[in-house]
């Protein structure tokens, strides 16, 4: 009966699902970005606040991840941001999804986003220290000076 | 679809139960899945390999002749003109009428010859984002033009560029080039990217009856890409100007010449409907085409076929062609569940504007603008091809196109190409793909200008091809089988010089394995062997081939190993050693975003060679590569 049931469970979760399907290139996206929120704030229940980001690109990191979303940024622990047009200024960890955003975005502390045909994740050394953002290890690689981006 | 969101639902939960996964990893994961040719790619349809950009950047291939000298079932020699050429194994190097080339959705190949290869050997890659090649003869959906192999080309999303690009080569023979790329999103809705190149490629230049032949090039290339929602606007230019190599002479070794090529277009395509189904492409072609000859009667002149007199020997040739291109194409795309239904129609008008064609004979005679030429040449299409999945491991093809061909000396016809096949999912591990195409293969406008009485029937072709794909956990092997039945093909009259079609039918095996080892994420290990068993009086090219490529990444560093084979062979009698061709490039990224490269080719001096024999008797080979060494700087700002 039990088998029964998660048959049933697993067909309607299908047949809701059906049409709503992204590519599984972005799953790998959201799971990236997941677990930076989770290494970079370090608490059980972290939530998460976007400034910029589409409608679907919102709605499908909350669909495939645990990590919860908030609507306010006193609340948030982590801030994401994308498309920004006027300078921002929040005292919390901020990481921007493109680049053209790090202009108005003096303390992102990172960017993950296209470049040269490649998807490129690099966290600012100089900004990570200032917010005493202390990461594991497998971020070395990653870890680079701000000014190799803006500066170029 | 439910394998496929079932597949989904045990993604997302092996994926949120192991975070523990590194973060290279997955990025590099990231970076595979994302890779456009996922999107692009129709591996249903056939025996396909694809180039990624990734491929590409390790291998530091910067025209197209950096990937097809490797490329398997088929040679890149060096035909009479000095154009790397794609030829079947076993044939002598010419100017091939069976191999399509693409910038995205838009053939290429030259108005004139339907060989891509006179502007496209040597095209700079730097605005292709990948390239996918089709073994998939007659394959429908890929294609609209049927032929032997499809060579698709697919320029960079600005989206994921986000930059701008200066690249600087040099190499040891004293060629360089220079390349500028800019690609960007403009808004949420509008992008561009713009290629500008210009070249200089130097070639060691062989002495053949006392006489350098060379043929060395000047390229600029052009190419803007712009996209506006669903539709694209791409402009084109490319100016090619070279040596001519043996040229048409009698010795194969003229005493001056030059060629200069200049070919363009502007193509627009169109997505309509919500699901982006219909599909509206349109574009202008043009192909402008400077070529001068020079001879001297003592050695032996000039043997340009139509104008050929048994009594006189013809010392200087020259033609000034001009060719224009109009295509059309819509397809509507009808999709269920199960099925799949592409529907089409494609016309295309070629048009060559009046001759300026010039000769003078041996005895002063000058001819002039009354030869004969093929004024326009138009096609239409229809076709359709359905795809139909039986059961979810099951899909069954078929397709239909009915061609009208029309030359401007000759009377219409009519055609009619088919194809069936099957994919089959045996299991997760073996998959089996065959299938059957009986398709015709039209002669080019110069073919025709060639010919005696200026008339060549098709081309037939019936072909069977099998693939067996075996995959494991790191590594896929896959086997393939072609077999071929070819009935007119075009061959020169052994009096005249002239094309005729041959009275018998080629009958040929093709086989290739391949295996391709991911070592780990950032390791690839790819082996290839192929041969064939068509039989020939003369083996004027190697029937045998294969190669050995190991690409790597390490952090910043990047380097690639080819060692390319081709068995022996004896063009004019002359015995050519098996041929290995080994390749190496090394590149390491430095902060600013600064890459060094180094790239050395042909290093044991053993690449492919081309035989030559002129009238007088003399006989060589020369080599299709040259050894050499380029150091490549590129800046992304």
């Amino acid at each position: 009966m039990k088998r029964f049931i998660f048959i049933i469970l697993a067909l309607i979760y299908v047949h809701t699902s059906y049409g709503e399907q992204i590519e599984v290139y972005k799953l790998y996206e959201i799971k990236i970005l997941s677990k930076l929120v989770t290494d970079v704030t370090k608490i059980k229940n972290p939530k998460v606040y976007f400034i910029g980001l589409d409608r679907e690109e919102i709605k499908a990191f909350k669909k495939y991840t645990p990590i919860k979303t908030t609507y306010s940024v006193e609340d948030a622990d982590f801030i994401f941001v994308k498309n920004l047009s006027r300078p921002l200024k929040i005292n919390k960890p901020v990481f921007s999804l493109d680049f053209k955003s790090l202009k108005y975005c003096k303390n992102c502390f990172g960017v993950f986003s296209w470049r040269n045909g490649r998807p490129m994740l690099i966290i600012f050394k100089e900004v990570i220290n200032s917010l005493k953002i202390h990461l594991p290890k497998e971020y070395d690689y990653f870890i680079d000076s701000k000014k190799y981006i803006l500066s170029g | 679809m439910m394998y496929r969101a079932f597949g989904i639902i045990l993604f997302l939960t092996y994926s949120l139960v192991s975070y523990g996964e590194d973060l290279r990893s997955l990025l590099k994961k990231y970076e595979e899945k994302a890779d456009l040719s996922n999107k692009t790619k129709k591996e249903s349809l056939g025996h396909l390999i694809v180039f990624t950009r990734k491929d590409l950047e390790i291998m530091q291939a910067y025209t197209l002749g950096d990937l097809l000298r490797s490329f398997p079932l088929t040679n890149f020699l060096l035909n009479s003109l000095g154009i790397k050429s794609m030829g079947l194994p076993g044939t002598a190097p010419s100017i091939p009428i069976i191999y399509r080339l693409y910038i995205d959705d838009h053939e290429v190949s030259s108005i004139h010859t339907s060989s891509p290869f006179l502007i496209y050997d040597n095209y700079p890659l730097d605005s292709i984002d990948h390239v996918e090649i089709y073994c998939s003869l007659g394959a429908i959906s890929v294609s609209n033009q049927p032929s032997q192999m499809i060579i698709k080309m697919y320029t960079k999303d600005p989206k994921r560029e986000n930059a701008t690009r200066g690249r600087f080569s040099i190499d040891t023979k004293k060629g360089f080039t220079i390349n500028f790329l800019e690609a960007k999103q403009l808004n949420r809705y509008s992008s561009f990217l713009l290629m500008l190149n210009r070249s200089y490629l130097n070639f060691s230049s062989p002495i053949v009856n006392n006489k350098k032949i060379n043929r060395d090039q000047e390229r600029t290339h052009f190419f803007l890409k712009y996209n506006y929602y669903d539709s694209i606007l791409e402009i084109s230019f490319s100016d090619v100007n070279r040596g001519i190599f043996s040229g048409f002479s009698a010795d194969k070794s003229p005493d001056e010449g030059e060629m200069r090529s200049q070919d363009g277009f502007i193509s627009f395509s169109q997505r309509l409907l919500k699901d982006r189904s219909l599909k509206i492409f349109m574009a202008y072609d043009f192909n402008n085409r400077k070529y001068r000859e020079k001879n001297s009667a003592d050695d032996g002149g000039i043997l340009f076929v139509p104008l050929i007199q048994p009594s006189d020997n013809i010392i200087y040739y020259r033609e000034r062609r001009k060719l224009h291109k109009y295509s059309i194409t819509t397809e509507k795309v009808f999709s269920t569940e199960k099925n799949k239904l592409l529907t089409g129609v494609f016309f295309k008008y070629h048009h060559q504007d009046p001759e300026n064609i010039y000769a003078v004979y041996q005895s002063n005679i000058e001819k002039k603008d009354d030869i004969f030429t093929v004024n326009f040449y138009k096609s239409f299409s229809a076709y359709l091809e359905n795809s139909f999945s039986i059961t979810n491991k099951n899909l069954i093809i078929g397709g239909i196109r009915y061609d009208l061909h029309k030359y401007s000396h000759l009377r219409s016809h009519k055609k009619l190409n088919l194809r069936a096949g099957f994919v089959s999912f045996i299991n997760e591990k073996l998959v089996f793909k065959g299938f059957f195409s009986k398709f015709n293969i039209i002669p080019s406008m110069y073919n025709l200008e060639t010919a005696k009485n200026n008339y060549l029937e098709d081309i037939d072709v019936n072909v069977l091809t099998l693939e067996m794909r075996y995959t494991r956990e790191n590594s896929v092997l896959k086997f393939y089988y072609k077999r071929c039945n070819v009935k007119n093909a075009f061959t020169a009259d052994p009096d005249t010089g002239e094309l005729i079609n041959k009275k018998d039918t080629d009958r040929f095996n093709v086989f290739s394995v391949r295996y391709i080892h991911s070592i780990n994420l950032f390791n690839k290990l790819e082996l290839n062997y192929w041969l064939t068993d068509k039989d020939l009086p003369q083996k004027f090219s190697p029937q045998k081939g294969g190669y050995i490529k190991i690409l790597t990444e390490y952090k910043k560093f990047q380097m690639y190993n080819e060692l390319t084979y081709r068995e022996s062979y004896e063009p004019y009698g002359i015995k050519i050693s098996e041929r290995f061709d080994y390749n190496i490039a090394l590149s390491y990224r430095f902060p600013y975003e600064w890459y060094v490269k180094i790239k050395g080719e042909n290093l044991l001096n053993r690449a492919v060679k081309v035989g030559y024999m002129n009238v007088f008797g003399e006989k060589g080979s020369i080599p299709v590569y040259d050894r050499k060494i380029t150091l490549t700087i590129e800046k992304t700002f």
